[in-house]
């Protein structure tokens, strides 16, 4: 142990620091803004196919978020896969079509 | 397995006083951006609100309010990382050269360890990807420090308060301090195949010296093809791929080029390095 003080010293500090940090980051988007649709009057039913693709932006700092009936959703918040596949900032119902049909919009790039 | 980890630990015991300097030079240097910025952006808003009479919704309206990304996007703040950057980037050389140029040949000893001469390559990569995650570990220490020094410095009314998350995404700090946990191993993962690269490379230029320049140049240059080939195809519109499938097969293809890069490198060290 003592041969590889350097080494030791250093791994400790690197797992402890960004060790913490992601776990802090992962905890900190719960703490993002939350989004809802209030219902003022009319039917629920017409709401709950209406998503709205936002951007929460803060300083120079632009986050996609997702507004439905069940509340807001944030790009980060999904999983790294779901991240890959979303099509968070265009249309909610496009993974849809992508499953029916193999290449569908295939190369296309998807901004807003 | 032991030697392994006694010549990493020598490696990074070798290069810690310059990077000691760096430690320091990246603290002091964002502190004192951190610092100047706050007091500058303090000291227009006194001056203006009351020497020249503006009411403070209206210096805000002009100003904005001060958020840390202003910071972290000054020269204060960038400039020591990509010092360090920079530093670390001729170290990737030097860690092999020092070797050869330092009094008495230091690889002969090196190379004439009852060991798989790869342990050493291994160990000296390892040793790279250690000091740059240790400086990653430092920003990220540090950081909370830096927002604390600013909120005490700008009252609470000029300035809006942005969560660590979104402080590191953007510009390069986004690069190196990705959001996710699975992007910052895929980054690290990529920085280790460069590094692979780097060291063949070397490797190559150690054993035929000028011609090996020229042989080390065409094997970079292979790797980067092997490397960017998905982006390519999808320039010249014969294949596009979705980012899912561009991920994975990048994966791959970043496997396949460090996996060359170790067995060039274990052919170069066990039949043609010379000292």
């Amino acid at each position: 142990m003592k041969r590889i003080r350097t080494l030791v010293t250093l791994a400790i500090i690197i797992c402890l620091s960004i060790g913490t940090f992601y776990i802090y980051a992962a905890a900190e988007v719960k703490g993002y803004p939350k989004f809802y649709i209030k219902k003022e009057a009319g039917d629920d039913k017409e709401i709950r196919t209406l998503t709205l693709s936002a951007i929460l932006s803060m300083g120079q700092f632009s986050e996609p978020v997702m507004i439905s009936a069940e509340g807001s959703k944030y790009e980060r918040e999904l999983s790294f896969t779901e991240q890959l596949n979303s099509s968070f900032l265009v249309n909610d119902g496009l993974q849809v079509y992508r499953d029916k049909y193999h290449n569908f919009m295939r190369g296309k790039l998807m901004f807003l | 397995m032991n030697r392994y980890w006694k010549l990493v630990n020598f490696e990074l015991y070798r290069f810690l006083k310059l990077y000691v300097s760096l430690i320091a030079l990246t603290i002091i240097l964002q502190f004192t951006g951190v610092v100047v910025k706050s007091l500058s952006y303090v000291h227009q808003a006194n001056s203006d609100i009351y020497e020249h009479g503006m009411s403070r919704a209206q210096f805000i309206e002009q100003n904005g309010l001060a958020n840390f990304m202003q910071i972290a996007g000054s020269l204060w703040f960038l400039a020591p990382i990509m010092i360090s950057a920079t530093v670390i980037l001729g170290y990737i050389f030097l860690i092999w050269y020092r070797d050869w140029f330092a009094k008495n040949r230091f690889i002969y000893r090196l190379l004439m360890l009852p060991t798989s001469r790869l342990t050493i390559y291994f160990a000296k990569a390892s040793a790279i990807l250690l000091m740059v995650l240790g400086l990653i570990a430092l920003e990220i220490i540090i950081l909370p420090f830096q927002l604390s020094l600013f909120q005490l410095l700008v009252p609470a009314d000029l300035r809006q308060d942005i969560p660590i998350t979104a402080v590191l995404g953007f510009q390069v700090l986004a690069i190196i301090i990705p959001g996710t946990w699975m992007q910052f191993v895929l980054h690290y993962l990529a920085g280790f195949m460069l590094v692979c690269v780097l060291f063949t490379a070397i490797l190559f230029e150690r054993c035929y010296r000028w011609k090996g320049l020229f042989l080390a140049v065409l094997y970079c240059a292979a790797s980067v093809m092997v490397f960017i080939a998905p982006a390519i195809l999808a320039a010249i519109r014969i294949i596009d791929f979705y980012p899912n499938e561009l991920v994975s097969l990048e994966i791959v293809l970043g496997l396949v080029v460090m996996g060359a890069a170790v067995w060039i490198s274990q052919f170069l060290l066990k039949n043609k390095i010379t000292v």
